[in-house]
């Protein structure tokens, strides 16, 4: 069966249909769906069909006897399945189907069941031969890949793209489109190639069938979302056309300390599987939090205890020994006299612990500067490029795996590519928002530009921490009707009632104060714009 | 009646008057006359010793020790950190806390505002907590303070000022009530506080008897600390301490104006348990350790040291001991008219306790602390009569069953070494 092929769908009307037998009707290209027996068998009369599904919600000897009649009215040619729905009642003998599905098939066992029909009705005819293409040199023979195997010709669209050598990746991408580079089942005939779905020994252990699915998913892949040339439609096609979640793992040779295989075909991955989250194409499961060096953003960072004070990883721990008869509490060392501990203050030994002494705690001590507290702190080495930053120095990043939801599946089998992957501008909204508002209120606001001239080489952290300060002492000096919001980095003031020339003569003041709010005031840009350079500002936005 | 009883004092000969009156006399009226009264102009006119620059914080340590402090560590700290005397180092042992008081260090640590720590999973009680941070600490100058105490910005450089005299060992900040408003016991503790501690050891610190640096903020040479060897196991561990200073030769000085605040019990009960237990510790303290002090004829007696010990034993345990003889004959001749007596001295005494205690508060610069005036009405009745009482009964419960070794502030694992 082909994307060009027909399938009946004969289902009651209103009823939902589950996902996979939908994905498989939408691969299918054309389905008809009819909810009685009398359109099926008008449909029947006035197109050619490859394949009749019934979804059926109960048996019944009324089901099953409409189910023998289409059967009748179909004839034996081509495959004639049933999908239960859910809480049917299994059937038992006696029905005219070639196969029955439970509900939850997956869109592979529905295809498998009309391919393998296929193949039986057919008894003599094999599995069609998969279209190949082999990157980069085209001479190169199908030697050491199984049957089933065809080489391309002319234009035709490949089904499989068989890999050789380390730049076959590139020759892959230069010759077909984003997408279809992406999404492409792939076959590494040597270890220098990209990493594959397969080497030439899976498909000769007997790992075709699996081949042949992804195939069957990636011709389902409508024509339209094929020819787009995004790159985040490129990673939800890869997604959905193996099945399978796009998930990092560990890897120490790796500066980031955890790889996605799938960046080979598709990189950066994260940035646009993020996107495709947040669209509802894709979700994400958390993988793992790693830290990050503030100076070179490695992940392969050395965890010790250091003292707080200098920095010095030259700490020891020491017990605490307190002397109940004198009430004498100090360091261990301060005690001990060889084997032996004695007392400083009264100079009694201490002999049975827990009846003359005890040991309540312990105290960490530096010994480079002498420094002594209750508990070390935590400092890192950075592998790559030998900094030492503090637990509060490094950031974190967070690694997810991804996978195509519901949505993204029927985007990819259903044609749209209409989907809007640019995430909304939260901030030109809001912005666009508050000045409406206060428009409607009569009011023409003045509009403060306040910009953090950050320097660039200071922590992330600390930087996120100067804005989230700014905020609020912002919040606290513009109270309503004027509107603080966050805008590109820095923030904006709507101010209400506050005329241009007002703006403009109390920035000074204004800077005052917000630097007065700082240990360590940042540079701030504070312009002030009048109501008509807002307006092209709130359009621009 | 009240004419009657009126007419019947009114007849009397003088001889008659101090029969009646004898107790008044001997304990009351020195009390009023000389630690009151003349104690305000030596209040206004205590001695100078602020320094004409603020002192160098950077060898002073402050330390405190608490036990489950959680909750008001954080405004101690930061009360501490608006000192005008910058650069102290401050140290903090968790004395075995279970409320999360640690959390609140490491987090304080983590800002710059304490320096050093340590967190003791078994708790030792409050003197060997303290003794631990003392030996954590690296000042020239130890400041001890209670874990909820709050300061004045001057406090710092108030308490340190008189280490410019190198005879100084220690010097006792002054304490005043913080809740004094929350009930009417607080009131009353409010100008007890500041006529006892304000008023009393100004008077002490200008005779060189000050004998008690308060537990809730004081300040220690640490050579002098550690001379005497920190604080001793078991309770009463800041007077205990200021004693030893004293034996050992050091001067102790009272700084009227470094000021800390605390909150006091507020209800009667859990001020009748705080006094009791600060009564055993005087009594053991002064009379199971340091009684030779009273005993001229012991090697180690010390004239100077006499004084506060006739003192104390006059005016607390003699006044304690007979009161109730005095209440007893007093109404066992007078029947009912003996109310007449009493009120014929408490009437007047009260307005002179709103007096003193208004002046004291203005000559100490806290005008605020006259709002405490209506309590001090009824200040000499919880002095004369509730106190007194307490102390018979502390008294009584150590002499006898040496109650003391019993205190459950310290660890029972401590409290099985306590002796004399």
């Amino acid at each position: 069966m082909t994307s060009s092929d027909q399938i009946l769908f004969l289902a009651p009307a209103g009823m939902p249909v589950p996902d996979p037998l939908l994905a498989t009707l939408a691969a299918a290209g054309r389905a008809h769906r009819v909810a009685s027996l009398g359109q099926a068998a008008d449909m029947l009369a006035a197109e050619s069909f490859a394949a009749a599904i019934v979804y059926l919600e109960r048996i019944d000897a009324g089901s099953l006897a409409r189910a023998v009649a289409l059967r009748a009215a179909c004839g034996l040619s081509f495959p004639f399945v049933a999908m239960l729905a859910e809480g049917c009642e299994p059937i038992v003998g006696g029905h005219p189907f070639d196969a029955v599905l439970p509900h939850d098939a997956s869109s592979a066992d529905v295809y498998g069941a009309l391919f393998r029909q296929e193949a039986t009705e057919c008894e003599a005819s094999p599995e069609p031969a998969l279209r190949v293409r082999v990157f980069p040199a085209e001479s190169t023979t199908l030697e050491g890949l199984p049957d089933g195997l065809v080489r391309c010709v002319g234009d035709e669209q490949p089904q499989v793209a068989v890999l050789r050598g380390p730049r076959s990746g590139r020759a892959l991408r230069d010759a077909l489109g984003v997408v279809e580079a992406s999404a492409i089942p792939t076959v590494a005939l040597d270890q220098q190639a990209p990493t594959c779905d397969f080497s030439a020994t899976d498909l000769l252990d007997g790992r075709s069938a699996t081949l042949r699915e992804l195939v069957a998913r990636f011709d389902a892949v409508q024509q339209v979302v094929r020819r787009s040339d995004d790159p985040r439609i490129a990673l939800l096609a890869r997604m959905v056309v193996r099945d399978r979640r796009c998930e990092p793992i560990l890897d120490a040779a790796s500066r980031s300390l955890a790889t996605y295989a799938d960046e080979a075909f598709v990189a950066p991955l994260a940035p646009k599987a993020e996107a495709l989250v947040r669209v509802g194409l894709a979700r994400r499961t958390f993988f793992e939090k790693l830290h990050v060096c503030p100076s070179c953003a490695s992940s392969r960072l050395v965890v010790r205890e250091v003292c707080g004070r200098c920095g010095s990883g030259d700490v020891h721990e020491t017990a605490i020994i307190h002397h109940f008869r004198c009430g004498h509490q100090a360091p261990e060392d301060d005690f001990r006299r060889d084997a032996d501990l004695v007392c400083p203050r009264c100079v009694r030994p201490l002999e049975h612990f827990g009846f003359d002494y005890d040991r309540p705690g312990t105290v960490t001590v530096c010994r480079a500067c002498g420094h002594t507290t209750g508990e070390a702190a935590v400092g890192f080495i950075c592998l790559d490029c030998s900094a030492r930053p503090s637990a509060d120095q490094v950031e974190t990043r967070t690694f997810y795996a991804y996978e195509a939801t519901d949505l993204g599946r029927r985007m990819m089998f259903a044609g749209s590519a209409d989907v809007d992957l640019v995430p909304p501008d939260e901030e030109a909204d809001a912005f666009r928002a508050a000045l409406d508002g206060l428009r409607r209120g009569g009011a023409t606001p003045t509009l403060l530009t306040i910009a953090i001239e950050a320097d660039a080489s200071a922590p992330l952290r600390q930087r996120t921490k100067v804005t989230a300060h700014l905020h609020r002492a912002l919040r606290e000096l513009f109270v309503a009707p004027d509107i603080v919001l966050p805008w590109r980095g820095g923030f904006v003031a709507l101010l209400a009632d506050t005329n241009l020339a007002q703006a403009t003569s109390a920035i000074p003041a204004l800077r005052e104060r917000l630097s007065s709010q700082f240990r360590a005031a940042p540079d701030l840009k504070i312009e002030a714009h009048g109501f008509d350079s807002l307006r092209s500002l709130g359009q621009a936005a | 009646m009240i004419a009657d009883a009126a007419a019947f004092i009114g007849a009397q000969s003088p001889g008659g008057l101090l029969a009646l009156y004898w107790f008044f006399v001997l304990f009351e009226a020195p009390r009023y006359l000389v630690g009151s009264l003349a104690a305000i102009p030596v209040l206004v006119h205590a001695r100078d010793r602020t320094p004409g620059r603020t002192p160098d914080g950077r060898r002073v340590s402050v330390i405190m020790a608490g036990h489950n402090e959680a909750d008001g560590l954080e405004a101690c700290i930061r009360s501490l950190r608006m000192q005008t005397v910058e650069g102290c180092e401050i140290v903090v042992v968790d004395d075995g806390s279970t409320d999360g008081m640690y959390d609140v260090v490491r987090r304080l640590e983590r800002r710059g505002f304490v320096q050093r720590s340590a967190r003791l999973e078994l708790r030792g009680g409050k003197a060997a907590a303290t003794n631990l941070a003392a030996r954590l600490a690296t000042g020239d100058i130890l400041v001890l303070v209670d874990c909820d105490g709050s300061f004045d910005r001057k406090a710092l450089a108030e308490v340190l000022a008189p280490f410019s005299d190198p005879a100084i060992g220690a010097v006792s900040g002054n304490v005043l009530v913080r809740n004094a408003r929350a009930s009417i016991v607080t009131g009353i503790q409010a100008c007890e506080y500041l006529v006892t501690i304000t008023l009393g050891r100004t008077v002490l610190d200008a005779f060189g008897q000050v004998n008690c640096i308060s537990g809730a903020f004081g300040a220690y040479r640490r050579s002098a600390w550690e001379r005497v060897g920190g604080n001793a196991m078991g309770s009463g561990e800041d007077f205990d301490m200021t004693l030893r200073l004293r034996e050992a030769g050091y001067e102790i000085a009272f700084a009227p104006r470094a000021i800390c605040m605390t909150d006091a019990p507020e209800n009667l009960l859990a001020l009748i348990r705080q006094r009791r237990r600060w009564e055993r510790d005087s009594f053991w303290i002064r009379f199971r350790k340091f009684g030779r002090w009273i005993d001229p004829t012991n090697s180690r007696f010390r004239p100077r040291e006499s004084v506060h010990q006739a003192e104390f034993i006059v005016f607390n345990l003699a006044a304690a001991v007979l009161f109730p003889i005095y209440l007893v004959h007093l109404f066992a001749t007078l029947g009912p008219s003996a109310l007449f007596v009493l009120a014929s001295v408490s009437i007047p005494l009260a307005f002179l306790d709103a007096a003193i205690v208004a002046a004291c508060s203005i000559a100490l610069g806290r005008g605020v602390l006259v709002k405490a005036m209506p309590f001090a009405l009824v200040y000499g009745l919880h002095t004369s009569y509730l106190i007194r009482f307490v102390r018979l009964w502390a008294y009584a419960e150590e002499w006898i069953a040496s109650r003391s070794l019993q205190d459950e502030f310290i660890p029972a694992k401590v409290r099985r070494w306590g002796s004399w």
